[in-house]
């Protein structure tokens, strides 16, 4: 009897769908070794003059460092907000957590770039534009959904009982949640934060309407420079990237299982 | 096993930012779509017209743009649910063993900076790029195809980057569908085609119509990607926001136009939810 | 080790009322059960002495301290959980210091008083496992060490057998005996088992609708049920229309049962409950004995199941063991029930059920 496997044609098929999904990510690794400022098949001579040249951009280098701090500030952030908050829906204390629920979310419907250009208006009435803060609470607006969906999902895969086994065993509220709570949602928390990370990385709606050119990051300088056509410049520091999501996302595999939480 | 109190105390602060910097912001966005514009002199203080809204459905650019946008939108849809499927099918019925390195596979172009998938694209579609290159040095074209500037761009480009949540989404549908029903229908003497069209599509409808409406969404409120492969001359929505807020300074517009477009997302949205309601009620 | 006792516990949520003015007290080293269909209220009630739910009115005291709105690690209490709950990340020594170290315990007396609950549960040496290396026998058996570790004042055990196939539910119920009579603490057990209640309680209380029906001891509650809920929740009970005349349950077309005790006025209506265990088949007439006929008859393997039908038109199922003689009648042969007139439960008619 037929159990339903895919037929051969449709696992060549497939394939050829994910590896498409490769393809560029191939081709801008080939252009950042290339010794052309435009990519052949087969490439013509190899260097590593492009990476070379990037990392010694003071331009680059600023912006690689805006944009971590900014993640890395906004992630945390939305880590501790969104756990916080996430508790206390999932533990449905509060009446309305519903509507208080989809309003946390709502970040992921509207369209970034109205988001961008309402908080453009927004800081430029009450006169904080430029400020870096303001970039940080605008990235934690963007990504604290991320956290809070994977906070509720974990949360409401646990068994209530466990947590209340820690309070008759005479923990606080607190040290129950630390002690036992925390440990056993974590998994879910790296995914979200994860998550939470890569999209304040790469943003752009919305940084480009707030910061000012020395808040410049990386994103938004490839962004701009790709007006000027391709640069390898541009596929070198493409290619560090991709290095690192290499690296970021095997090691969330191996300590957090990640590809469940996606 | 929380008061309401500390409840509240811990979910105030996450309120308060998303309030002050989110819905505050997009309330005070409202009346200045219903601005007038002078060009060069800017907002008009005090005034009150729809013509910001009205011009988007009447004037022939708008509409071109807002027309190119909800096509791009389909068509991107259509080419993900038609590739998404086959990946979506061969990692959940394929061999277990291929499961975690094609899951992995699908989920890393998602994982990767979207400016650096978008910039990928440039170097394979502009006009000395791989993809013409090639095709010149095999003899196939005698002059480059213009794969940039247009839709062909912005479909393939979008459709890359959009694709992975299509999979995802069907993967989660493929993974629902109860293998039982199906060895029923293959005992009831369904050949394995008819096992298909009769019975898993009909049961991942859920995750074909969550897929598309994301895609969808997301797709029309795409600025990134259509911006460099479309390039300052073949707008979409998003883009033409950007160009109205950073270039012509006409915020009136810039903002009737953002209503739109979350508008239309909403709508969308709202209306899927609704469906998918009535769906699981049937079920 | 203390005493527990509630005060018109009352619990409401909106305008249920799930508990309804609960009173009871479990003296010190005493186990009783609360026994109950589902949504009976029983494990409402266990929650609130655990400090997981407050009241909505009444007091808890817990030897001479009120506990009615101290928050569950101020009352120290024992819990077991229906789901074990126990920690998964953590070892089975983790899960059972976790009591201790929070009383501040730590270094040799701690690691000694974990391997003692270990050894109370014959878990010893098994200390580095996780609980999901356990099965669901030896997990249960980690959360009874953890509760009784700390040396809690009270013991709670909600539903902690009922995860548990049939065979290890037996064992279980044994070293449960075992634990509580080494032991002597104070024990409320929650439980819808009522062989499980039975044969555990010093006193087992009978719940229904939010509201204790009877609290007694296990005979008590077996041989006299206080009313018409309990008679028919406990055992496998028969239930007989009938009228009391001259001393004797009329049950129709001349049939009549003569009962130990009768407390109910002549001619007024009564409700009669006879267990299938407690009614001897017979094939020849005996003074008293009911006459019936076979009408349906199923083999259980120890047990033989008999459908009878009675003279008035009413069937009775008895149980016969399958070693007896009788367990062969065979449908449309005559029977005589004979039942013993302390076994003969009357209850006035329409009382609450």
């Amino acid at each position: 009897m037929s159990d339903m496997k895919p037929t051969l044609p449709i696992s060549i098929v497939a394939l050829l769908v994910v590896a498409f999904l490769q393809v560029p990510v191939l081709v801008v690794v080939l252009t950042s070794f290339s010794e052309t400022s435009y990519l052949t098949i087969p490439p013509q001579g190899w260097t590593l003059k492009w990476f070379a040249e990037v990392l010694s951009d003071p331009v680059y280098l600023r912006a690689i460092w805006n944009s971590v701090i900014l993640a890395v500030s906004s992630t945390l952030l939305s880590l501790v907000l969104g756990v916080a908050a996430a508790y206390a829906l999932f533990r449905k204390a509060i009446p309305g957590s519903e509507a208080i629920t989809a309003l946390l979310m709502a970040p992921l419907i509207v369209p970034s770039v109205v988001i961008g250009v309402a908080m453009l208006q927004y800081v430029t009435l009450v006169g904080l534009r430029g400020s870096f803060l303001v970039l940080i609470v605008a990235h934690v607006v963007i990504t604290v959904p991320y956290i809070l969906r994977s906070a509720l999902a974990s949360l409401s895969g646990l068994d209530v009982s466990v947590e209340e086994a820690a309070r008759v065993l005479g923990a606080d509220g607190f040290t129950a949640f630390r002690l036992v709570t925390l440990p056993l949602i974590k998994p879910g928390l790296v995914a979200g934060a994860l998550f939470a990370f890569v999209t304040s990385m790469e943003n752009v709606p919305v940084t480009i309407f707030l910061a000012s050119a020395r808040q410049t990051t990386l994103p938004i300088l490839i962004f701009s420079s790709v007006e000027m056509g391709v640069n390898p410049g541009v596929a070198a520091i493409s290619t560090l990237l991709i290095i690192a999501t290499v690296i970021v996302l095997l090691l969330a595999e191996r300590w957090a299982g990640f590809h469940k939480f996606v | 096993m929380i008061g309401q109190r500390s409840a509240w105390l811990l979910i105030a602060p996450l309120l308060l930012v998303l309030l002050l910097s989110f819905v505050v912001p997009l309330v005070l966005l409202l009346p200045t779509s219903f601005q007038e514009y002078q060009p060069g002199q800017g907002m008009v203080a005090g005034s009150f017209t729809w013509e910001n809204y009205l011009r988007i459905a009447t004037d022939g650019y708008y509409r071109e743009v807002v027309l190119r946008t909800l096509g791009l939108g389909l068509g991107v849809t259509v080419l993900c649910l038609l590739t998404g499927y086959p990946v979506a099918y061969l990692i959940v019925r394929g061999h277990p063993r291929w499961r975690l390195p094609l899951t992995l596979l699908v989920i890393f172009p998602l994982m990767l900076n979207l400016v650096v998938r978008s910039f990928g694209w440039i170097v394979l579609l502009t006009n000395r790029g791989v993809v013409n290159n090639l095709l010149l040095d095999l003899g196939l074209i005698e002059r480059p195809l213009k794969l940039m500037f247009n839709m062909t761009g912005l479909l393939i480009g979008l459709t890359h980057i959009y694709l992975p949540f299509m999979v995802l989404m069907l993967v989660a549908a493929l993974q629902n569908v109860p293998r039982d029903v199906e060895a029923a229908a293959a005992t009831l003497g369904s050949s394995r085609t008819h096992v298909f069209w009769s019975v898993t599509l009909p049961l991942t409808a859920p995750g074909i119509i969550g897929g598309s409406i994301l895609v969808f969404v997301l797709t029309i409120s795409a600025l990134v990607t259509p911006r460099m492969l479309g390039g300052p001359t073949y707008q979409v929505m998003a883009t033409l926001i950007y160009d109205e807020y950073m270039q012509l300074l006409d915020w009136p517009s810039g903002s009737a136009l953002s209503f739109a477009l979350a508008a239309s997302t909403l709508v969308i949205i709202w209306i899927s939810s609704r469906m998918t309601r009535r769906w699981a009620g049937m079920a | 080790m203390s005493n527990l006792s509630l005060r018109n516990i009352v619990k409401r949520y909106g305008k249920t009322e799930v508990v309804r003015n609960a009173s009871f007290q479990i003296a010190e080293g005493e186990f009783v059960s609360l026994l109950g269909p589902s949504g009976c209220g029983k494990t409402t009630i266990l929650r609130m002495v655990a400090g997981l739910l407050e009241p909505t009115e009444g007091q808890i005291m817990i030897g001479e301290r009120e506990v009615t709105r101290l928050p569950p690690n101020k009352r120290n209490i024992g819990l077991v959980f229906q789901s074990y709950a126990l920690f998964p990340h953590m070892t089975v020594f983790e899960n059972v210091a976790f009591g201790l170290r929070r009383k501040g315990e730590s270094g040799k007396p701690l690691e000694e008083r974990v391997n003692a609950a270990l050894e109370m549960v014959r878990l010893g040496g098994y200390g580095a496992r996780f609980p999901r290396q356990l099965s669901g026998g030896q997990q249960q058996r980690v959360s009874m060490a953890r509760a009784i570790a700390p040396r809690p004042s009270i013991l709670l055990f909600d539903e902690p057998l009922s995860n548990l196939d049939a065979k290890l539910r037996d064992e279980m119920q044994i070293e449960l005996k075992r634990l509580q009579q080494e032991l002597r603490i104070t024990t409320l057990f929650v439980t819808h088992d009522q062989a499980e209640a039975l044969s555990l309680s010093d006193r087992v209380g009978v719940m229904h609708g939010g509201v204790i029906q009877q609290l007694d001891r296990p005979e008590e509650i077996y041989h006299r049920p206080a009313n018409a809920f309990v008679a028919s929740f406990i055992g496998k009970p028969n239930r007989l229309q009938g009228r009391i005349e001259a001393g004797t349950v009329a049950l129709g077309a001349g049939l009549a049962l003569r009962p130990e005790r009768l407390d109910l006025p002549e001619g007024s209506a009564a409700e009669v409950f006879l267990r299938q265990e407690a009614i001897r088949v017979l094939r020849a007439p005996e003074p008293g004995a009911l006459a019936g006929t076979v009408a349906l008859r199923a083999f259980s393997g120890p047990q033989v199941q008999l459908v009878v039908r009675l003279a008035h038109g009413a069937e009775i199922v008895v149980e016969v063991p399958s070693a007896e003689d009788t367990a062969s009648l065979a449908p449309g042969e005559a029977v005589y029930l004979a039942i013993r007139p302390r076994d003969i439960i009357v209850l006035p008619q329409g009382a609450a059920s």
